[in-house]
């Protein structure tokens, strides 16, 4: 009898130890990625999907995803969520997959793509509820439509948290000033003025810099005609003044999104640290 | 029948079908096929995993040697091709599909020059593969003479798909003029730009002509208004004597460029006409 | 007693500690993250290692141009590496009269009509010529 239950666990274990299959490979590659070795992992989860994608195929493609996305391949990550999702089989899981997709999505800043997975989830627990809320309230963020973001995240933070409340709706005024900076605007005043459209926009040093080599090209153009002839000034120093004049209102609208990206980023993440002190 | 035995039985089907369930994903046969898999799909880099644990597994086999050569060599590293290859060579006689195969890599690796001298060697490659390997590599290096003479007795038992287009492969050759780069210099130094026309550039050749004559033309009237010591105009001359020094050395560079660049186009046209023959 | 208190402020403490902030919450604050601005030298990498003063000096200037003149003007070199980008490159690397003649020769083929001649950089869509005697 004892030597029969010696039998089978040799037989068992042979089986496990001297052949790698695909249960030990997931093992493996998942002890690889945690090592950092993510072109080994990556291998050797693809081997794994090649042979017997039924039973592991869930397992391999959420670890890709979440390697991919380790990686900085955000859109490799959500091809891979994508997969996690279409295979995963309750609604939790499901649910989780596309959060993960969409958080892949948003790191590329493709907002309205998030937010079409978002809507996707099946909140019927209070924690998917909030979960999903604060999901969309960050897609709306993202593609500017201030007015909805801010009545989701007023409903996450609830009816009763009256500080929070002026808290979030502050923030939401903020958002919509940065947002009313326009680019065309900043355009037309650094034509009328050099400098002035960054001034606008926020940006102090490139107004300083735009504004003094405008005035020295001026300068320089202003000097030539008065010691030479108007000839002579638009000959020699006229494709210069054009070249710093029209730089300046070429870059003061991509000055101005460049600044208004920067600042409304800044007041999302304050925004959230407001939500999450609830 | 004595009960141990029957519990032996017993255990050895139990821990059988145990461990049938648990197959091995780096055996013999799974190894082969995951590999043909890669190299259908184009993941050349690990289908030469897979053979090099098959070549391992099965060192008498020499179609994996092949595949594992040929999975280097699309996957554009020919230093292993180069590495397995001499190593192979010391330890043991590898056959002549083999050696074509490091042949092929040597042509794809741009080193046709070293693939004549192979082909010549005596031992390594056999006729017909010989012949062929040296008629790809002079059209490869654009050796037209060579390579045409080679042509004209080709019937080498196998055929390039498309004769007709190594034929006119051949007159676009004979057809392509070049451009001398001492002309080019000598035209840009009696008109500036003039040796950018010649090797049709022609806008270079203007906004050339454009700079040195405007800064010649102000330099000119900063010295005769202001004197020897007019700063502009010594500022103005020095620009004017540096765009037309630059342009003589740029017309002789854009002709050995242009030249290049015809050279470059009979390349990728023989490279069209022979990479698929030997892939 | 002295247990049970000692205890109470041990577990107490343990609030103390800052939370971990949720995966969401991480994983938004990734989303809505700053882009990490590159410094002068490391976008314009040319600029470092200068072998003798002249060197060190056209480097200042390039630095100089790019920071207060060329962040101005209309971005309309159609190379990569740039004009100055160019000129400092060929300086470094086949010496000032050379350097200086092929900088000359390529600011007039800085003209946006010879684009057939060259290769084009898939990122910048600008086209490709490097500095070479």
């Amino acid at each position: 009898m004892k030597q029969s239950v010696l039998f089978i666990l040799l037989f068992v274990s042979l089986g496990r130890i001297a052949a790698q299959n695909a249960e030990q490979c997931v093992a493996i590659a998942r002890e690889q990625m945690a090592l950092g070795n993510n072109v080994v992992a990556r291998q050797m989860f693809q081997r794994v999907l090649f042979f017997d994608r039924k039973t592991y195929g869930i397992e391999c493609y959420r670890e890709l995803a979440e390697l991919n996305l380790r990686t900085g391949n955000f859109g490799q990550s959500a091809f891979y969520f994508d997969l996690t999702y279409q295979n995963a089989k309750s609604d939790s899981a499901k649910n989780e997959a596309l959060v993960q997709k969409a958080g892949a999505l948003l790191l590329q800043e493709k907002y309205t793509e998030a937010r079409r997975e978002i809507l996707l989830i099946q909140d019927q627990t209070e924690e998917w509820r909030k979960r999903k809320l604060l999901y969309l309230g960050a897609c709306s963020y993202g593609e500017k439509d201030f007015v909805t973001s801010e009545k989701v995240f007023l409903q996450i933070v609830g009816d009763s948290a009256n500080a929070q409340r002026a808290e979030v709706k502050k923030h939401f005024k903020k958002a919509k000033k940065i947002n009313r900076k326009k680019p065309k605007t900043a355009k037309v005043l650094s034509m009328v003025l050099p400098g002035a459209g960054q001034l606008y926009a926020g940006d102090y040093r490139n107004a300083l810099n735009s504004f003094g080599l405008n005035a020295l090209m001026a300068y320089w153009f202003i000097y030539t005609t008065q010691t030479f002839t108007l000839g002579d000034a638009v000959l020699s120093t006229g494709s210069w003044v054009f070249r710093y004049y029209a730089g300046g209102y070429q870059r003061a609208p991509l000055l101005t999104e460049e600044v208004k990206d920067k600042k409304l980023k800044d007041n999302f993440q304050s925004l959230l640290r407001t939500v999450q002190a609830q | 029948m004595q009960l141990t035995t029957l519990f032996r039985i017993v255990a050895f089907l139990i821990g059988a079908t145990a461990a049938l369930p648990a197959q091995d994903l780096f055996n013999y046969s799974n190894s082969l096929q995951y590999a043909k898999y890669l190299m259908r799909s184009g993941n050349y880099e690990q289908a030469g995993w897979e053979y090099q644990r098959l070549v391992y597994l099965q060192p008498q086999n020499d179609t994996f040697k092949i595949q594992l050569l040929k999975s280097y060599r699309l996957g554009q590293a020919y230093d292993a091709v180069e590495q397995q290859w001499q190593s192979w060579r010391q330890t043991t006689t590898l056959r002549p599909e083999i050696h074509e195969e490091y042949a092929k890599s040597l042509l794809f690796s741009g080193r046709a020059q070293e693939a004549i001298v192979f082909a010549a060697t005596p031992g390594m490659l056999t006729e017909p593969a010989a012949s062929q390997m040296a008629f790809y590599s002079h059209v490869l290096l654009q050796n037209w003479s060579e390579a045409k003479a080679q042509w004209a007795n080709w019937p080498l038992n196998k055929p390039l798909p498309g004769k007709a287009t190594i034929g006119e492969l051949f007159q676009r050759a004979e057809a392509t003029r070049y451009k001398k780069p001492w002309v080019a210099a000598g035209l840009s130094a009696v008109i500036p730009g003039a040796g950018k026309a010649y090797t049709k550039d022609w806008a270079d050749g203007a906004i050339a002509l454009v700079f040195v004559g405007l800064n010649s033309w102000q330099s000119y009237r900063r010295f005769s208004n202001e004197g020897v010591r007019s700063v502009w105009g010594w500022f103005h001359g020095g620009f004017a004597a540096g765009f037309y020094i630059g342009n003589i050395y740029g017309a002789h560079k854009a002709a050995r460029l242009y030249n290049g660049r015809q050279k470059h186009k009979l390349q990728h046209e023989a490279e069209r006409i022979i990479y698929p023959v030997i892939r | 007693m002295k247990f049970t208190i000692l205890s109470c402020l041990i577990l107490s403490s343990w609030t103390l500690l800052p939370a971990q902030r949720p995966a969401d919450y991480q994983l938004l604050d990734r989303a809505f993250e700053q882009k990490k601005k590159q410094r002068l030298t490391e976008r314009f990498s040319e600029s470092k290692q200068n072998k003798n003063e002249l060197q060190l000096l056209l480097s200042g200037l390039f630095l100089t141009y790019k920071t207060v003149i060329s962040s101005q003007d209309q971005n309309r070199c159609s190379f990569t590496p740039s004009c100055s980008e160019y000129g400092l490159l060929a300086v470094k690397k086949m010496g000032v009269i050379k350097g200086g003649i092929s900088t000359f020769d390529r600011l007039t083929r800085c003209n946006g009509l010879s684009g057939k001649n060259y290769q084009i950089d898939p990122q910048t869509f600008h086209l490709i010529d490097h500095p070479r005697w």
